[in-house]
């Protein structure tokens, strides 16, 4: 058995993740006082160094105030937090996702990635269709019609096309958000599973989407991206019985 | 799903740093400079946590935690033997490098990558305006109608104005991702220096399509309202489209 050495780090990572659960679920409302770094500490079983890079942390994200003398006040997050915020709301301490935020975030990004499909088949960035088809060949190695879910290794290759468009869009701000969404969004395969929708991301609409874009057909791209999205719209709408409003 | 709380709905607030600076901090935001401003390249060590303490004239604690920060926000890896290799930004970085990828190293704002963060902020506010015109609610109609009334007045503060109608619209969207694009412009929009703030003024016929929007919400017309948000909010992207 092969196991991970525990690091000072990993301690302080699931101090915050506990914390920050308690506050983005509104457990731990805005305007009330966390307790002392002491008594977190104890309560934790940990030492209080780590209980410190922990609040630090939640308070670069905008979670908290750690006002002077050593308290430590939860904030209103929907108004003081910004979009750095936004993948650590969606998954939570113990891996499972949270229907809200999860909704929010899948909206977002077709917004992100529909228009950065557009941007791609405008520039026409040298090298776009080889990365495309690099990553379009990588996906039909994996597609299997007779596969219900997908795995993991089909959500990395479909992950790789969106990259490339990302790439091809020339944008930072559109890159950053991938960056920051990676991980997430791969730990969205937990949901397919007990689902058992047929073919949920189908590598055609991905070869529709990519053929658009290296067409340099704009609007044809931005519409091929959003009907590729719309299948992961109705797996969450099945996931929280609901629309995006979110109840 | 969190119930809605009064306290959402106090008005917009700046996504301010608490005013504590620690001397991580200090630390912190030096070494992300350097990283951003290709001081350190992609692939390279930093120096070793004691040189880096010495330097910084700090102690080593306030290194280590400055470096755990580095690493969260993916412009470093921590690699075996305790060593911190610095990471293509562009590749790893999150989003909470969003405002300070706008400045190049010598200083002047990067167009492209302000380009870049205004059309996001274009499409997924444009976005927003469709969900909150599907999800109409007399609350949010009203608050919207009385901003605009008040964009009217002869004296009206345009720029509080016009973040008050986005906070309360980005709220009525009730799509949580929407409200931190909404906080994350505003932190944006503190740090453009002067120049571009004047570039970005729009002018009183503008509010006409701030009562556009607000009568597309009201009618449940998501069309008119993506469109009518499209009006307000592309201009400021041609801006620094223009910037070669």
């Amino acid at each position: 058995m092969m196991l991970q050495p525990v690091g000072r780090q990993s301690v302080s990572d699931a101090v915050y993740a506990q914390l920050r659960d308690l506050i983005v679920s509104d457990t731990q409302p805005a305007g009330s006082t966390l307790p002392s770094e002491r008594d977190l500490a104890a309560a934790a079983g940990v030492n209080r160094q780590a209980v410190r890079e922990a609040l630090q942390r939640l308070r670069a994200l905008g979670l908290v105030d750690i006002v002077h003398g050593g308290g430590v006040r939860v904030r209103d997050w929907r108004a003081s937090s910004d979009l750095s915020l936004l993948p650590e709301i969606v998954v939570d301490a113990n891996g499972r996702i949270r229907a809200e935020p999860a909704l929010a975030l899948v909206r977002f990004r077709i917004a992100v990635n529909c228009d950065a499909a557009r941007e791609a088949a405008r520039r026409q960035a040298p090298g776009l269709a080889e990365s495309l088809d690099a990553a379009m060949a990588r996906a039909w190695a994996l597609h299997n019609p007779e596969r219900e879910v997908p795995t993991i290794e089909m959500i990395d290759a479909y992950e790789q096309v969106w990259a490339a468009i990302i790439a091809g869009s020339g944008s930072v701000a559109y890159q950053l958000v991938a960056n920051s969404l990676r991980t997430t969004v791969r730990s969205y395969v937990q949901l397919f599973p007990p689902m058992r929708i047929p073919n949920p991301i189908p590598t055609q609409r991905y070869q529709e989407t990519v053929d658009a874009v290296k067409a340099g057909d704009t609007d044809g791209a931005g519409i091929a991206a959003a009907a590729t999205l719309a299948s992961a719209v109705k797996i969450f709408e099945t996931y929280t019985g609901s629309g995006p409003a979110g109840g | 799903m969190p119930p809605a709380r009064p306290t959402t709905d106090t008005g917009p607030q700046l996504p301010s740093r608490s005013t504590r600076v620690t001397v991580a901090d200090t630390v912190h935001d030096r070494l992300r400079a350097g990283i951003l401003g290709g001081s350190y390249a992609p692939g390279t060590l930093l120096p070793p946590e004691h040189d880096l303490a010495k330097s910084e004239g700090v102690n080593r604690q306030a290194v280590r935690e400055a470096l755990q920060r580095l690493r969260q926000v993916g412009v470093i890896e921590i690699v075996h033997g305790g060593g911190a290799r610095v990471l293509d930004w562009r590749v790893n970085g999150s989003l909470s490098l969003l405002s300070e990828a706008m400045f190049r190293a010598d200083g002047p704002l990067d167009a492209r990558v302000t380009e870049s963060i205004f059309r996001l902020r274009l499409v997924t506010l444009v976005d927003a305006a469709r969900l909150a015109a599907e999800h109409r609610r007399d609350r949010a109609v009203e608050r919207l109608r009385d901003i605009v009334t008040q964009m009217r007045a002869p004296e009206a503060n345009d720029a509080v104005l016009r973040g008050t109608f986005w906070y309360v619209l980005t709220a009525a969207s009730r799509n949580v991702a929407y409200r931190l694009v909404y906080n994350t412009q505003v932190g944006i929009a503190l740090k453009l220096p002067d120049d571009s703030v004047a570039a970005l003024l729009q002018g009183p016929e503008i509010i006409d399509a701030y009562e556009a929007l607000t009568d597309a919400i009201d009618n449940s017309d998501q069309d008119a309202a993506a469109e009518a948000a499209h009006k307000i909010l592309a201009p400021a992207v041609a801006v620094f489209e223009a910037i070669p």
